[in-house]
């Protein structure tokens, strides 16, 4: 008979008694009232009695008293299991556990508390204690006393007996085989860990393992979808096919127990005095018998929930059964969370060699050889901060021995930036009879490209310049880009010219002015990206303008040509940052009056 | 639960049935309004008891803390078997007052 017990969950099977038992002191202590009547109709004697009940409530106590804030709502579960010989009792608790002590001593006389557990030591012969992350169990046993009456045995009671160690021997045989098997599917499952593996394969070995060695003959793995939204259907067995388990969302209010499982992090029991609910999707697969419905957790996030069954049987699943499962489980969580990380470097190994291809055609782009256009020489580097990055340059005879000299910095970086890098050269590319004119040649390429740069919000900045050998002369125009820096020698400084429009992708009809400037004899200019003036140093200031005009004037002293010129500007910037990596892009031409 | 005090300063405790983590903080409220200094024994009638667990007996030991602080003690009268024998184990013997 299954005693009454207020505020707790009674369920009873064969020699068994689980109670789950709302988690305070009052309810508790009823339970173990509960707890005693049943061992008392077990025909147990009053010091047995007395241990048990002193035992039970000690362990039931201490899980309420040292609960965590989350599982206050869970119940504490009492299972007691009455066989020939011994008794066991399994106390469920979700606290935060701790080590059971190699030694319990007595505390001192006046002490007002820390009795608990050397009086549950006292009044068993045997305490485990296990702890799981997400509960704990501890498990007492104690021997059951032999019956004054077996002193001189009947026949039948020497038959009873008999019987009684068959069974007690093939329930260890059982466990022995069932202990085995687990060790060696575990250890496989070990080997496994790391190795590229299909999921939904590992899945489907662990689980008929898993139903094999917990006897269970139903299951059902379900795990969260991308969105993290709802529970998707992996694994059901029997396979009656994935589509008569309909995914269940996690936010609705709904009667199944996968969801309950995964909104409490409880395990969920059902079976003939707790079916499932009528609206339950599991109900497809788990009509009849019990049931048991575990969610896992992975760094505190859900990753799915296991069900398994015995469709055929009320039969509660044991505790140990249960650890199994969770053992399992967790596991697959592992593998799953390797499988992730897995695919996660296999993309960006995809994206890296996406990169390193629009890189390659980047650097296609950038002119092969400059042209010579005596008297002036030239040298031009383009070094992106990424593998692709928003600047370039372009420099193309012009004709009459002039050369149209291109640089530009589209917003941002990666490959949307070097495609309208490509976009841009091919435009400018495409109008030779505007190259004497760079204003006009701004304003056509920025009313061509307007439309494709206006519909993703980006942009370009640009100065482009004719250099004409003949009348040693520049004519430049700048679509929002840095000035033209030009050093002379009969100034002390170099100065900074432009007039600088919108840069293209803003306004449609954007008019470019267009600036001619003299080049004499020893004359040095700069074309460049804003990544050479806003170069920082270690305390993260800006090198500007300003500083970057009086490098260009060392330059042009320190240097005799453009190739040395430039490797000098370049040292000097790396200077600058103190050798750390770039962080933007930098991009220039350096012309210089070599007569 | 009875508590009634006698003019020899002993407070007497009566029909408490079991002492445990469930009204031990029940039974300390009850009792600690008659801890003054006059009252110098507290005895419990232990005849109807017939369960204490740990947090009982830390609060039989708080009591018997605050009645020592003025010479005073915890008398514990006649308790059953099952209740004695612990008592006896946690060597509480030592420290109560114990009547057969």
């Amino acid at each position: 008979m299954i005693p009454h017990a207020a505020s707790a969950l009674c369920r009873e099977y064969r020699n068994t008694l689980r109670l789950e038992v709302a988690c305070d002191f009052s309810a508790v202590r009823t339970a173990t009232l509960a707890i005693r009547d049943w061992l008392t109709e077990k025909g147990l004697p009053e010091t047995d009695l007395s241990a048990w009940e002193l035992a039970l409530i000690e362990a039931a106590n201490n899980a309420v008293k040292y609960v965590t804030p989350e599982g206050r709502q869970l119940p504490v579960i009492i299972e007691i299991s009455c066989g020939d010989r011994n008794i066991e009792a399994r106390i469920t608790d979700h606290t935060a556990g701790f080590d059971w002590p190699d030694e319990v001593p007595l505390p001192e006389p006046e002490a007002e508390d820390g009795r608990g557990l050397f009086l549950i030591k006292s009044f068993t012969d045997q305490v485990a204690y296990f702890r799981h992350p997400c509960q704990n169990i501890m498990v007492l046993r104690r021997a059951r006393p032999v019956a004054a009456t077996e002193v001189s045995p009947e026949i039948g009671q020497l038959q009873s007996r008999l019987a009684d160690a068959e069974a007690a021997l093939t329930d260890m045989t059982a466990e022995l085989a069932s202990s085995y098997e687990s060790l060696v599917a575990l250890f496989r499952y070990s080997s496994e860990l790391g190795a590229q593996t299909n999921v939904k394969d590992f899945s489907n070995r662990l689980l008929k393992d898993l139903m094999q060695i917990a006897e269970a003959d139903g299951a059902v793995l379900r795990m969260v979808s991308t969105d993290g939204k709802k529970l998707e259907t992996l694994l059901v067995f029997p396979d009656h096919g994935s589509l008569l388990l309909p995914p269940v969302a996690l936010a609705e209010a709904t009667a199944s127990v996968e969801i309950g499982a995964a909104r409490n992090r409880q395990d969920i029991w059902f079976g003939p005095e707790e079916p499932l609910a009528e609206e339950d999707p599991l109900r497809a697969v788990m009509a009849t018998g019990s049931g048991i419905c575990h969610a896992f957790y992975v760094a505190d996030q859900l990753v799915g929930t296991a069900t398994l069954g015995r469709r055929a049987s009320d039969r509660p699943f044991t505790a140990a059964q249960v650890n199994l499962l969770h053992t399992f489980i967790d596991f697959l969580a592992i593998q799953i969370v390797n499988a992730r990380l897995l695919d996660e470097r296999t993309a960006t190994r995809v994206t890296r060699r996406e990169l390193e291809i629009a890189a390659e055609i980047q650097r296609s782009l950038l002119p092969a050889v400059v042209p010579a256009c005596l008297p002036f020489e030239l040298s031009a580097v383009c070094q992106s901060a990424l593998q692709v990055g928003g600047d370039f340059y372009d420099i193309i005879p012009a004709g009459d021995g002039a050369l149209l000299l291109v640089i530009a910095d589209v917003m941002g970086k990666g490959v949307p930036a070097a495609l309208f890098a490509a976009v841009l050269r091919s435009t400018i590319r495409s109008m030779p009879q505007l190259f004497d004119q760079p204003g006009e040649l701004l304003a056509t390429a920025n009313r061509t490209l307007f439309p494709d740069l206006s519909r993703v919000d980006m942009f370009v900045t640009a100065q482009i310049a004719c250099l004409n050998p003949r009348r040693q002369k520049i004519i430049s125009a700048s679509a929002g880009h840095c000035p033209l820096l030009v050093w002379q020698p009969d100034t002390p400084e170099a100065v900074a010219l432009g007039h600088a429009g919108f840069p293209l992708g803003i306004e449609p009809m954007t008019r470019y002015v267009q600036i001619e400037t003299d080049l004499p004899p020893s004359a040095l200019v700069l074309l460049y990206t804003d990544g050479l003036s806003e170069t920082r140093n270690a305390t993260g200031e800006m090198l500007g303008e300003k500083k970057l005009i009086q490098l260009l004037a060392k330059t042009a002293t320190h240097t005799s040509d453009t190739h040395a010129g430039k490797h000098y500007l370049l040292n000097r910037l790396e200077d600058y940052r103190d050798h750390a990596p770039l962080t933007d892009d930098q991009t220039f031409i350096l012309i210089k009056h070599l007569a | 639960m009875n508590l009634a005090a006698t003019s020899d300063g002993t407070l007497q405790v009566t029909g408490l049935d079991r002492l445990s983590a469930s009204n031990c903080q029940d039974f300390k409220q009850q009792v600690q309004p008659h801890l003054a200094p006059n009252v110098r024994v507290i005895e419990i009638d232990c005849t109807s008891l017939r369960f204490v667990d740990s947090d009982g007996l830390g609060t039989l030991i708080a009591i018997h803390k605050r009645l020592t602080a003025h010479a005073g003690h915890l008398r514990l009268r006649q308790p059953l078997p099952v209740v004695r024998q612990l008592l006896q184990m946690l060597r509480f013997d030592e420290i109560f007052e114990i009547t057969p």
